[in-house]
């Protein structure tokens, strides 16, 4: 079951396309939302949230359209990248405020803004003006904004920039947190190894057209004319070099001394098969044997192009 | 050794709060932080930013000593200032400027002559990959090559000594790849260069050498390859087949299964040199290995341990 | 015959074995740039063209005069001529036809025609710098340019000379340059040591007029500009600063009887205090009076007698007060943590 299904959906803005023709689906649970500036993932948002109306096409949050429908907004959480703050309210103000305007009624609404703001960790500065608050609190009261009305769906456009590495960790935990219970995440960010470390269900897109969707792992798998490169650190490389290279499946070698050998493969699986026998007959120490592409940074950079 | 910089108890205060609390850095290192790509890390509000105002000079120190290049920062401020570059981490265009203007600018402004800085600018345009663009007005670009040109503009009079403050803010993978590659070059070249930033990966890839900071205060430096304090015999192995089968063969072989997985295993081996014992395990037990990777705490863990233990004291 | 080596040049960065200059020159890149930021203003644009378009008008009048004194030395006689002391007898009440000739009186006539003039670019000055200078500093702070300038070998002092140079230029674009042109053209036409030593005092008194205007002016916009990253605040402030000021003097000249305003309470505008200063400089009344120039005359125009000292403490105490003002401005934007 989808949480957001986008069906040949494409926005433009006069003359500068958003999307063209994207066709996907974000399913249960976190999902990275990527791509380089500029590709279209903040279009993309403000479709799911309701603030774009698509030019054509069609995105479904939960089944249901979301433009114009309140029903729907409602359960969305959004966490925007930019600061779109009324500064001279406090931070309780100011999630009591837009919980309020998520539809929630008074009194629930100043409970949920509580809840929100000790989920983040931000009571203790709650009630001061949010002209005083330095970055990595700004970025947490907007997360306490998001989680007030407890969304079913949360968006988050650009969490980890800037935020430090504890702040990180924080938000990380919440994150999981968030999604152990069942709330369903979508997170847009360039801060590649967090959103790896949180989920390996990535939508990327770039230039406005989808590029990859589906588990990292499954994807690399798809790109069948990328050959896999594959690390292996041993104490001999030149001779397992020479004795790999009389598979078939082996397309390419690269040694850098004094220990790394990288072998280049379309067809890893069959590599596997044999490497531990090559290593053991031939009486080489091993160190490391891992891919070397399959990792977000690495499908990241051979599926989008170089931005200018 | 040319000395990099070096602190001797500064400290900074602004009204009540102390933003640098007696740093003392490079001085155990008979008197210097050696040169080379050092990343500065912190939380924010560590002293991160406080600490390169004070060694530049914008700001005095409230009390202490510290050199930079082996020039004392109260005495011989405008010697420094006309050897080191500074990448804020804060957009800081000069209005209505184009890109070459404002790199010129910079230029004239270090004490470049007019052709010289023309020259410079080019040159240093050119290194950072800003093409035709720096012919626009600044203020129209985008996140990444803005980056470019403030690295640009450090970069005219060619200074002995950077300092970056979160240089790659902003930018999207391949702008921060191609930026930690201009820095690594950089390196290579003989400058030595003070990144301060958040990503620990990047730091991890271009930097030899750490300071960690926090509350002011440095809770440790040292070489990345000595904090992160490697397991010699923790490995991590991912496979496919028999799991019963292959456990049996690795406690065989007296490896210690910690903890268990779908496809993965957390072992100990009995020695450091003991690795091809797991194939061996593998192969009698026909399971398919496809990852076998050595346990090193990455910096994230260091950093984490270092401002855990600070807010234990 | 041997040929050069083989090379190639690896890219990547190149370094440069170039000197750095001292920086005493400095101060100048940061004129000439801001003034060519300046200029990229449309609306500044047409300001400047339309003062430099006053110019030939304002050299013309001052050479007419100094056409008609010669035409009156040379050929007293012609009909024209006569018609024309007859002219100078009716708006001046001098006789012009007998001994006494149109050059005895120029010297008091042009100190106070050129009073009257700056007195009207005064208010020219209100505008171009309200036009030019508010965003000054107060750009360079909104765009958190200072930690970057700073990180260059420049003191604050420099930078502040800089920037305020750039105000002095166009200042002096509207006062300066015009009176000192005019007066060059407006003598050309006639010779003599004696003309020229007037001349010369007469310019030097014009060049302190308009430097006071460009060191008292500049430093408080100066100081304005680094109190605000909002240009517009900082135009508000100079015109509350100086129209306010004036007005307040006028209100309080009407309200307390003569004396009352020849002390302090006569120099709270900054526009009176200049003049107070620049009428002290011109010393005209001497000059009228020694020349045998109706006293009347006199008076309907001008001011009334006001000493200086009272004017120049205050000027003193308001340059005084910005320069330290905006130094402090600057000094706390050059830290690069600081919040704009």
């Amino acid at each position: 079951m989808s949480v957001i299904e986008l069906d040949n959906l494409s926005k433009w803005y006069g003359e500068v396309i958003g999307l063209n023709n994207v066709t996907a689906s974000v399913g249960r649970g976190i999902t990275g939302l990527l791509g380089p500036n500029g590709a279209g993932k903040s279009t993309l948002m403000g479709l799911a949230m309701g603030q774009l109306h698509p030019s054509q096409g069609t995105i479904r949050v939960f089944g249901k359209k979301v433009w114009n429908k309140p029903a729907v907004l409602s359960q969305i959480g959004y966490c925007p990248e930019s600061d779109p703050f009324w500064t001279n309210l406090t931070g309780r103000q100011f999630v009591t405020f837009l919980a309020k305007a998520s539809g929630l009624p008074r009194r629930k609404a100043r409970d949920a803004a509580d809840s929100a703001i000790a989920a983040t960790g931000m009571t203790e500065h709650a009630g001061r003006s949010i002209k005083g608050y330095s970055k990595g609190m700004r970025q947490r009261i907007k997360m306490a904004q998001a989680l007030a009305h407890r969304p079913k769906l949360l968006i988050l456009d650009e969490p980890f920039t800037g935020a430090d590495p504890v702040a990180r960790h924080d938000l990380a935990d919440l994150l999981r947190g968030l999604a152990e219970d069942g709330v369903d995440i979508l997170v847009s960010s360039h801060v590649l190894h967090e959103v790896e470390a949180l989920t390996k269900q990535i939508v990327m897109i770039d230039h406005g057209r989808i590029v990859a969707q589906g588990v990292l792992h499954t994807v690399r798998q798809t790109m069948h004319d990328r050959p896999h490169t594959i690390k292996v650190r041993v104490d001999q490389p030149r001779k397992l070099a020479v004795r790999l290279a009389e598979m078939d499946v082996i397309t390419g070698l690269k040694i850098t001394p004094p220990e790394t050998l990288l072998l280049e493969t379309p067809t890893p699986g069959q590599v596997y098969e044999r490497l531990s026998d090559l290593i053991l007959d031939e009486g080489i120490s091993v160190l490391e044997i891992a891919p070397d592409d399959e990792g977000l940074e690495a499908v990241f950079g051979y599926l989008t192009q170089q931005a200018n | 050794m040319a000395s990099v910089f070096s602190c001797e108890n500064l400290s900074k205060r602004y009204g009540r709060i102390t933003a640098l609390k007696n740093v003392t850095l490079g001085v155990d290192t008979g008197g210097a932080v050696e040169p080379g790509v050092i990343g500065l890390l912190g939380p924010n509000g560590a002293g991160k930013s406080t600490l390169i105002s004070v060694l530049l000079g914008q700001t005095p120190a409230t009390s202490g000593q510290a050199s930079v290049l082996g020039l004392d920062i109260r005495r011989k401020q405008r010697h420094i200032r006309r050897r080191i570059g500074f990448v804020p981490e804060n957009d800081c265009l000069i209005p209505q400027l184009t890109g070459t203007g404002y790199v010129h600018y910079a230029g004239r402004l270090a004490g470049m002559s007019y052709s010289d800085a023309m020259r410079r600018t080019h040159e240093a345009l050119d290194y950072v990959g800003l093409g035709e663009a720096r012919y626009r007005q600044a203020e129209e670009y985008s996140a990444g090559m803005r980056q470019r040109l403030k690295l640009a503009q450090a970069l005219v009079h060619d200074p002995d000594l950077l300092f970056l403050d979160e240089p790659t803010n902003g930018m999207d993978p391949h702008g921060r790849q191609t930026m930690l590659s201009l820095i690594s070059d950089l390196a290579e070249k003989g400058i030595s260069l003070l990144l301060s930033s958040h990503l620990l990966p990047d730091v991890e890839k271009v930097c030899e050498r750490v300071i960690i900071m926090s509350g002011g205060e440095v809770l440790s430096t040292g070489r990345i390859s000595e904090m992160n304090k490697p397991h010699p015999t923790l490995y991590m192995i991912e496979y496919s087949g028999d799991d019963g089968a292959f456990q049996r063969q690795l406690s065989l072989r007296n490896v210690s299964v910690l903890d268990h997985t779908e496809g993965q295993l957390n072992v100990e081996l009995p020695e450091q040199s003991a690795q091809n014992t797991i194939l061996e395990a593998a192969r009698s037990s026909y399971v398919k290995l496809h990852g076998l990777h050595p346990k090193r705490s990455s910096l994230e863990e260091t950093f984490m341990a270092a401002i855990q233990g600070q807010g234990n004291k | 015959m041997t040929t050069a080596p083989a090379t190639s040049t690896p890219q990547g960065y190149q370094r440069w074995d170039g000197e750095l200059g001292k920086g005493r020159w400095t101060w100048l890149v940061i004129v000439t740039t801001g003034i060519r930021q300046a200029l990229k203003n449309n609306r500044t644009r047409t300001l400047v063209l339309t003062s430099l378009g006053l110019i030939p008008g304002m050299c013309g009048l001052f050479y007419v005069f100094s056409l008609m004194e010669t035409l009156l030395l040379t050929t007293p006689d012609d009909q024209s001529m006569k018609s024309l002391s007859e002219f100078v007898r009716v708006f001046l009440g001098v006789d012009v036809s007998g001994a006494a000739q149109l050059g005895d009186y120029r010297e008091p006539l042009w100190r106070c025609a050129f009073f009257l003039v700056i007195k009207v670019q005064m208010f020219w000055v209100l505008i171009i710098v309200a036009q030019v200078a508010s965003g000054l500093i107060s750009r360079d702070i909104k765009a958190r340019a200072l930690p970057v300038y700073f990180a260059k070998p420049i003191t604050p002092f420099t930078y502040m000379l800089g920037k305020w140079a750039v105000v002095a230029c166009f200042i002096a674009l509207v006062t300066l340059v015009p009176n000192l042109l005019s007066l060059t053209f407006g003598t050309m036409m006639t010779g003599g040591l004696d003309t020229w030593g007037q001349t010369l005092d007469l310019g030097c008194d014009l060049l302190l007029s308009g430097l006071l205007i460009c060191v008292v002016g500049g430093a408080i916009v100066l100081a304005l500009s680094s109190m605000s990253s909002d240009h517009r605040y900082v135009t508000v402030g100079w015109l509350a600063v100086t129209l306010l000021l004036t007005f307040g003097q006028k209100l309080l000249n009407e309200a307390l009887p003569g004396e009352a305003t020849t002390g302090w309470l006569g120099c709270i505008s900054l526009r009176s205090d200049i003049l107070i200063l620049t009428d002290w400089l011109f010393d005209m009344r001497r000059t009228w009076e020694a020349s045998g120039l109706p006293p009347e005359a006199f008076s309907k125009a001008l001011l009334r007698p006001v000493g200086p000292f009272n004017a120049t403490a205050v000027l003193a105490g308001w340059t005084a007060g910005s320069i330290l003002l905006c130094y402090r401005r600057v000094v706390r934007f050059s830290r690069s943590a600081a919040n704009v």
